[in-house]
């Protein structure tokens, strides 16, 4: 593991590698259309996709199942994020969904950068109109560095990401955020209200905000998963969310920078703004200085930046920026770009408002001139390219070659023998005692010191995993995962084992054999058992159940299987609400979905299990009142079972086939109702039927099914055959996003 | 010649002297058979009973000869001794069963046969329809090997079922009844 | 123990269905599914879906018995399946008893298919046929099958029996029935 490349200094940003790039775009994609802006085009592709239906009358046309299905369709093709995870494509289970899921896992896991600003800084980007001052206006142009990011691994070998982000949060206030207990609930209300939002566009007729509003419940399911990862706040058992760094901000109106610089390092090292006492304090400072473009000049913040250069070093910045607000109607205004990752706490305080998926208004929506936006780019990029990641590649190195290499010796293997005996220096269970090579587990504040080996090495495989070399992560979380147990270090027991599993998943070249995933899966199971039982810490073990439902599913075969199996024990531990439960169950659907038969063979699909989830959970989105997504739950069930069913759709079981049919008629006749009052005021010329008589057209209608079955059919067919316009569609969303 | 004689010349001969056949073809063989004419006939159960009846006679009238000629047994002097080289002899040494003769009417003219076995209607189960269990004479075909044997030896009878397990009767019964010796006649011709 | 058990054609097409309960320990031979009596379309579902597991157990399998395939957590249903060799597939589905202990999780609470099953991993009863996958199951259900087997040999035999077609004979129901009342 330790190689002389460690070793060497790791100051200048690594090279670009063209070789290892292209590998990683590809899995760079689905990202990137991951944003709302996408919808302009799923716009113009849903009046294409429901034109081929006016023939029809329009109750008809109207209809849940049938007015759904080119919705929908038209969603499936040109969103992504619709087509993608939902269901693989049948030719290859690991479809690009998986690696959409996996980018976005992968992401939930960036590293952590404080930001610590003077208050006339603050006051500044105030004035710009971003009330939570500077950490406010960084902060969403650090979910996606612009351009790649080059990062070495322990071994030396370099690879590019495009994917890379950092996560801005504030130092003032840090760690102070209540812990989980109520951001489950929270989770729910932000879906919850997700969903009326959506809803209440249905009432409309089919219109541009119609299918914005029928969220498709991939999209629901994603949303659903990065508020679990973006819900944690900073525990000492893990230490994703300990800033890896603190950017320390002053403005060029400030009176006496050099001292106000150092007057907030001395805030932030033993003042107020002081970090917990579980998190290790030497983490990199870097030092911004904001000119102001409109008001001061520029020589005088040049002079002053060489002076702070001099005094702090390599780790500054001079960030310039306009004092003004700016408004849409500017010439080079710019939108600025969405938050991806808010706890479901900013989600339901309105933090987001106007970066909900739904909302494409531009009311709230703060602007930046065109400059800013490069400019603030161009710092998050140097800040991270040139200090932070080599900076934490230098700890990872350090502590590597220090921490890590001393336990993997000899010695150090034998005292994690020895501590397992019951005699010798183990006995300190309770006591803390001062023998051993262990006492360093503080079990009345449930803490380890920063500095004590374990600490370090948790932080070494946090850094690895955060720097995506997670075969060094997995081998030392490996390594300590059993120590926290003799330590009854539960949390810390349970959080290694966690991310052992996770960083064996990802990375892609470990794994192949059987009994690795069954070594992953007896981790999930000890991680969830620690979580839940021994801390009742029921969000973390929903949070490591997820990542092995989303992380399994990706790795295709019989892993989906097991994938399937964790979601059901999710819902049977009752770790989610109502809704999460049909999410879950929708999740049961997709994952058994993706498994592919064998090659060449008929069999090894799990459709038929696919199917049976996504009618059940069909059932229970109408059970909540969400006729819509029950309806596109039964048209994906339709697609499903098409190929295991008669040409004619009718299931060979009778039961089954009258609770299919009393579900789709009651799937429509709540879908009219919802649809009921909105769309008669509007469209009172294309409804002049009344309603009775609509009902009767109902009625025959469920008879018919091979008429409702067979669209569906289509409709799969299209998305088997055309995965094309798909990816036509990715390319303008990433320019647009990067522009 | 008594029942038991009888008995046991058809258990020697059954022994000695006959091929065995798969009992299972032959019962898959007959009930294919009258599936065959159930749905031929349009499940017209009465015209099934009718046509077993006939193919029955044509195999009788054949198999009369193979019987005399297995079983060596000379003129009956009675229609009751009849009825027992039918029952422990005819169909031992086909159907290797021995229904039991009982019922005799007073005048000697009329007797059962009960079957406590039916190797024709192994596995068998009448189409549910709600009347094949009313119509259909699964083993007609029995009924007219009977008439066809004896007609060909001067007696001229009639025979019908009259209960059938496969109904849900206790027993299988056929009722045979003499309506005649055919004396100084020529055979008559084939049907 | 609550029974539920199938035999489908070659084609999917069920032929045969029948419900039953445990006899054994003074069970009174009624079925009591977790369902509530409106989902019982459950059953089917579960049985459908376990067609995934079969087609593949069945080229894994040389055996005409597959024992237990497949499971369905959220409502503890096991499925053994014994395939004939002319493609009839019988499928047995099997579901303990909801213990009293189990009023626990779910936050659905009233519905039905996600009545908490936790307690059925943690199902310890070690009686026969208490057990779904214990060993002594696997035989009763053998046994059981293997009755089945030969009935359905027996009636598929029949002249009016047409393959692929419903099962209606009442010979044969009683026959299940006693098969069991006999061994699960």
């Amino acid at each position: 593991m330790t190689s002389p490349g460690d070793g060497t200094p790791v100051k200048p940003p690594p090279s670009f590698s063209p070789g290892v790039a292209r590998n990683v775009s590809k899995s760079r994609y689905p990202d990137e259309s991951e944003t709302t802006t996408s919808l302009d085009a799923e716009l113009a592709e849903a009046h294409t996709g429901s034109s081929p239906t006016s023939p029809l009358p329009a109750a008809t046309a109207e209809l849940p199942i049938r007015s759904a299905s080119p919705q929908s369709r038209s969603g499936r093709s040109s969103t992504p994020q619709l087509a993608r995870s939902s269901i693989g494509s049948p030719f290859d289970g690991r479809s690009e969904g998986s690696e959409d899921i996996r980018s976005l896992i992968i992401r939930a896991f960036s590293p952590t950068v404080a930001v610590y600003a003077s208050d006339d800084t603050d006051a500044l980007v105030r004035n710009k109109g971003f009330k939570g001052g500077f950490w406010d206006l960084i902060r969403p142009f650090g979910e996606t560095i612009s351009g790649k990011v080059v990062i070495r691994d322990s071994i030396g070998s370099s690879r590019a990401w495009e994917d890379y982000g950092v996560r801005f949060v504030n130092l003032k206030g840090y760690g102070r955020d209540a812990g989980w207990d109520s951001s489950l609930g929270q989770m729910e209300e932000v879906l919850e209200k997700q969903l009326n939002s959506g809803e209440f566009a249905l009432g409309g007729p089919i219109s541009a905000k119609d299918v914005l509003g029928v969220p498709a419940t991939t999209p629901l399911c994603k949303l659903y998963l990065r508020q679990l990862l973006s819900s944690t706040s900073a525990t000492p058992h893990e230490t994703f969310k300990h800033p890896v760094a603190s950017v320390i901000a002053i403005s060029s109106r400030n009176t006496a920078p050099l001292e106000t610089l150092r007057q907030l390092y001395a805030e932030s090292s033993t003042g107020e703004a002081r970090l917990p006492d579980w998190i290790q304090q030497d983490y990199l400072r870097y030092y911004v200085l904001i000119h102001d473009e409109e008001r001061d000049d520029i020589t005088e913040s040049t002079k002053l930046y060489d002076q702070m250069k001099r005094h702090f070093g390599l780790h500054c910045h001079l960030l310039r920026l306009r004092s003004s607000q700016c408004v849409v109607t500017d010439d080079d205004s710019t939108q600025v770009p969405q938050c991806e990752w808010l706890s479901p706490r900013e989600h339901l305080s309105g933090v987001g408002e106007a970066e909900t998926l739904v909302d494409l208004g531009t009311d709230g929506t703060p602007y930046l001139f065109d400059s800013d936006a490069t400019a603030i780019k161009s710092f998050v990029r140097e800040l991270m390219v040139q200090s932070v990641i080599p900076f934490m590649e230098n700890r990872v190195a350090v502590w590597n070659d220090q921490v890590a290499s001393r336990r993997r010796g000899i010695s150090g293997r034998l005292a994690a023998v020895s501590r397992r005996w019951p005699f010798g220096s183990s006995s300190r269970s309770g006591i803390g005692s001062s023998g051993g090579n262990s006492g360093n587990y503080d079990s009345v504040q449930n803490f380890y010191a920063p500095e004590s080996a374990e600490a370090t090495l948790r932080k070494m495989a946090d850094f690895a995993f955060m720097l995506r070399d997670w075969k060094l992560a997995s081998s030392t979380y490996d390594m300590i995962r059993s120590d926290f147990g003799n330590d009854k270090a539960w949390k810390y027991h349970a959080g290694a084992h966690e991310m052992c599993a996770v960083s064996m998943l990802l990375n892609p070249l470990a794994m192949s054999a059987k009994i690795k995933l069954e070594s992953v899966d007896q981790m999930f199971e000890t991680a969830c058992y620690s979580y839940l039982t021994r801390c009742s810490d029921a969000p973390h073990a929903l949070r490591s159940l997820t990542l092995a439902v989303e992380l399994l599913k990706s790795r295709g075969g019989s892993a989906t299987e097991t994938a399937a199996r964790w979601a059901m024990r999710v819902m049977d531990f009752g770790l989610v609400e109502s809704i999460g439960q049909i999410l879950f169950m929708e999740r049961v659907a997709a994952c058994y979905a993706s498994k592919t038969p064998a090659t060449g063979a008929k069999w090894g699909a799990r459709r038929r299990k696919a199917g049976m989830w996504s009618v059940l959970a069909a059932d229970q989105w109408l059970k909540a009142g969400k006729p819509s997504l029950a309806s596109s739950c039964l048209e994906e069930a339709e697609r499903l079972y098409a190929d295991d069913l008669e040409a004619d759709g009718v299931f060979p079981m009778p039961e089954m086939q009258t609770f299919v049919d009393n579900l789709r008629h009651a799937v429509k006749v709540e879908y009219l109702e919802a649809r009921g009052f909105n769309g008669q005021n509007e469209t009172p010329t294309e409804d002049p039927i009344g309603t009775e008589e609509i009902s009767e057209k109902l009625d025959k209608r469920s008879h018919r099914r091979s008429l409702i079955g067979l669209p569906a059919q289509l409709d799969a067919g299209n998305l088997k055959l055309n995965p094309g316009p798909t990816n036509a569609e990715e390319a303008p969303n990433d320019d647009f996003e990067r522009a | 010649m008594s029942a038991t004689k009888a008995s046991r010349i058809g258990e020697e001969i059954w022994k000695t002297r006959i091929d065995k056949v798969n009992a299972e073809l032959v019962t898959l063989t007959y009930g294919t058979i009258v599936a065959q004419l159930c749905q031929d006939y349009n499940s017209d159960y009465q015209e099934v009973n009718k046509q077993l009846e006939k193919m029955g006679h044509n195999i009788g009238m054949r198999l009369i000869e193979d019987f005399l000629a297995k079983s060596g047994v000379g003129r009956c002097a009675n229609f009751r001794e009849t009825a027992d080289m039918i029952a422990k002899v005819g169909f031992k040494i086909f159907l290797n069963v021995a229904p039991t003769v009982t019922n005799w009417t007073s005048d000697n003219n009329q007797f059962s046969l009960i079957f406590d076995e039916n190797p024709l209607a192994d596995f068998v189960e009448l189409p549910d329809d709600g009347r094949a269990q009313d119509e259909l004479w699964f083993s007609n075909i029995l009924c007219g090997v009977l008439r066809g044997a004896l007609e060909m030896v001067q007696m001229q009878i009639e025979a019908h079922f009259v209960s059938d397990v496969l109904r849900g009767d206790d027993t299988t019964e056929m009722r045979v009844s003499l309506v005649r010796y055919i004396e100084d006649e020529m055979p008559p011709e084939e049907e | 123990m609550s029974y539920y058990f199938t035999i489908l054609s070659p084609t999917d097409t069920p032929i045969f269905n029948i419900a039953f309960g445990t006899s054994k320990g003074g069970g009174d031979g009624i079925a009591r599914f977790r369902f509530p009596d409106t989902a019982q379309y459950m059953n089917q579902f579960i049985i459908h879906s376990s067609l995934d597991i079969l087609e593949e157990a069945q080229w894994t399998n040389g055996g005409m018995y597959l024992k237990h395939i497949d499971t369905y957590p959220p409502a503890a249903a096991y499925i053994s399946a014994f395939l004939t060799p002319s493609g009839a597939r019988f499928l047995l589905l099997h579901q303990p008893p909801q213990l009293p202990t189990s009023g626990s999780s779910s936050v659905l609470g009233g519905s039905s298919l996600l009545g908490s099953s936790g307690s059925t991993t943690r199902a310890s009863s070690s009686s026969v046929a208490a057990n779904p996958t214990s060993p002594q199951t696997e035989e009763a259900v053998r046994q059981f099958m293997n009755e089945v087997y030969e009935s359905y040999v027996k009636t598929a035999m029949s002249p009016f029996y047409k393959q692929g077609m419903e099962i209606r004979s009442p010979v044969f129901r009683t026959k299940i029935t006693a098969a069991g009342k006999k061994w699960l």
